[in-house]
């Protein structure tokens, strides 16, 4: 259970307070910060070179700092060093997360304490409490404070001994960072084998409900319109065809987990009178841009079968721009009626909806929309029904490759048993 | 656990049942809109609009209307199949089908499915055909589009076509009312000895 409940964030960047809690805060997702559990460390680890690159990347650390780093590099070589041991055991031993860089804190602890003491007018101590749980939390504090220390950096204060502890500090956490980076391939190297050793054989995977689902409802989420606009934006959007449409979006969750091994999140898009009855489409909103790629090329180049025989197609899509009214054919106005003198009420009636009378010009043209209706329905029907029975084609092709492949195995295994 | 899961879907079917899908609205149509409109039929409990985020933007919105009863959902799909119903505009009607399961947006899961998956392989004997078939499915979406894209064409050409008759008939109105407002009309009636009032 929580022990602590946030509703609001701090933007320290931006200097505002809002409502919403993002999904991830500086690359790292929300639920790493805050009531960590045992089952998510793992994956929290497996992310973490990733976002170690991201954050080194773009910490928007100030020229005159880059310029230090070079001075110091031998200091970064020491201070790694120094906390070797430390390191080495944080990584080795799966549980004590925590324990190992605890050391580290009491030291950046203050540092940041000071800075927000100095920088009160920005408002550093909103978003203190957070942060300092988050401390004795997570491991991927380190290259976090730098982010933030610089970005403090930025909005005033060039008080000269502050700026220099203040480097100090960072190099300090630099070292840290680099001895980290080296030290994490190894790990994810094995994960990544035994993925592949996955993929590779024909191994068939049960789906079942993703580990950890229901962390996704920690916090409220984004209204999914903006969720799915900033993916585009990002480039981490995918849309799934060819699923079972009567596939539920948790379920798809379920199967892009136990393939991609990405937690994502999806929707199944609403059937409408134009949707393929064969073709189930889903969003898919992947974390990074690198992984909807990876996915995308995958189902490209392999084949991603999912329930009785349906391979999953997997592309990029644009959304349409929201915002533009569509336009809408076939009512019409009159804009001027003159020739008939209006009576009051006349001129106040408002179009409500009714069914149309026989005897008017109206339903004489809604006749003529009724039956282009019915030929519309006439040809999706025969579009559907053509097309079914070029899957049903197919399919039967595939059940029969099946069958083969099953009796080319257990010929193989009766050559090995005689 | 199971025996729970059962019975929400079977509570989501029923809703399903109790669903109107209503289309060829028009921008203007919100949720009040339908409501008071569909109220007509029935108790109307909830409406939703089904978002389109990926198609041309030119395809009229559609709703789900929830009824309080099968009966009245029922009732709304034959009598719009068989009477146009005009909705914030005319006279293009608007058009009512039975909701669909995957029309809804939040269902939950089908009780008791299991879904597997695997990656096939390049020398997966099944592998050719799988290709094939995701060949298939592209083919389909395009042909859909292409369908879809004519559709509108076809839906355009209807709705110039009627608008060029209602101006065509606007104009006679306006040409008779002219006539008589001016005097044209009497003073014809008077070169030709004709008793205008008979005319």
């Amino acid at each position: 259970m929580a022990d602590y409940v946030f509703s609001r964030t701090f933007d320290v960047g931006n200097c505002k307070i809002y409502d919403m809690f993002e999904d991830t805060i500086a690359g790292h997702e929300v639920e790493h910060f805050f009531n960590c559990r045992e089952d998510q460390k793992f994956i929290g680890r497996l992310k973490f070179k990733m976002n170690l690159e991201d954050t080194t990347g773009k910490s928007g650390l100030s020229s005159k700092f880059e310029a230090g780093t070079a001075v110091t590099a031998v200091k970064n070589v020491q201070s790694g060093s120094s906390t070797n041991p430390e390191k080495r055991e944080n990584l080795t031993d799966e549980d004590g997360m925590g324990a190992a860089n605890i050391s580290h804190y009491p030291l950046e602890g203050r540092a940041k304490v000071k800075y927000s003491d100095a920088l009160t007018s920005t408002g550093v101590l909103n978003v203190c409490p957070p942060k300092k749980r988050k401390l004795q939390r997570t491991s991927e504090v380190p290259e976090m404070l730098p982010n933030l220390l610089s970005r403090l950096s930025h909005h005033k204060e060039k008080s000269l001994d502050a700026q220099i502890s203040f480097s100090e500090k960072s190099k300090l956490l630099k070292g840290v960072k680099f001895e980290k980076a080296s030290k994490i391939p190894h790990k994810e190297m094995d994960q990544f084998e035994q993925h592949e050793g996955l993929k590779a054989g024909i191994h068939i995977v049960e789906v079942t409900r993703r580990a950890n689902a229901d962390t996704s409802k920690w916090f409220k989420q984004q209204p999914w319109e903006e969720r799915l606009q900033r993916a585009q934006d990002k480039g981490s959007l995918v849309l799934l065809e060819n699923l079972d449409p009567s596939y539920t979006s948790s379920e798809v969750e379920g199967i892009v987990w136990h393939a991609f091994k990405e937690k994502v999140s999806a929707k199944m898009i609403q059937r409408s009178s134009f949707s393929s009855p064969h073709s189930g489409q889903a969003f898919i909103i992947f974390r990074t841009k690198d992984a909807a790629e990876v996915a995308i090329s995958d189902l490209t180049k392999k084949c991603l079968m999912v329930g009785n025989e349906r391979p999953v197609v997997g592309r990029k899509v644009t959304l349409r721009e929201p915002g533009n009214p569509c336009k809408f054919v076939g009512h019409m106005v009159i804009d001027k009626i003159k020739f008939q003198k209006q009576r009051e009420e006349q001129r106040n009636a408002v179009s409500t909806s009714h069914f149309s009378q026989p005897n008017t010009i109206e339903y004489g043209m809604a006749m003529e929309w009724l039956a282009l209706q019915e030929k519309s329905n006439q040809w999706w029907d025969a579009l559907n029904e053509q097309q079914a029975k070029e899957i049903g084609d197919c399919g039967r092709q595939i059940k029969n490759r099946h069958n083969q492949s099953k009796n080319f195995y257990l010929g193989n295994q009766c050559m090995l048993s005689s | 656990m199971e025996s729970s899961a059962e019975a929400e879907y079977a509570a989501f079917e029923e809703k399903v049942r109790r669903t109107v899908y209503v289309d060829s609205l028009s921008p203007l149509v919100t949720e009040a809109v339908l409501k008071t409109a569909l109220n007509q039929f029935g108790n109307v409990c909830s409406v939703q609009f089904i978002p389109n985020y990926t198609d041309s933007k030119n395809i009229p919105r559609a709703a789900l209307v929830e009824m309080e009863n099968m009966k009245q959902a029922k009732q709304i799909v034959e009598e719009m199949a068989n009477f146009p119903f005009m909705m914030s505009g005319m006279p293009r009607p608007v058009r009512a089908r039975a909701a669909e399961v995957e029309m809804f947006d939040e269902r939950p899961r089908k009780p008791g499915r299991r879904i597997q998956c695997c990656w096939l392989d390049r020398t997966d004997p099944a592998f050719e055909v799988a290709k094939k078939i995701k060949h298939l499915v592209r083919k389909h979406a395009s042909e859909a589009s292409f369908l879809l894209k004519s559709q509108l064409a076809e839906e355009e050409k209807l709705a110039n076509q009627q608008s060029e008759t209602l101006k065509a008939n606007y104009k006679k109105h306006e040409l008779i009312e002219g006539v008589l407002t001016d005097g044209t009309a009497n003073r014809l009636a008077r070169r030709y000895n004709i008793n205008f009032m008979d005319a």
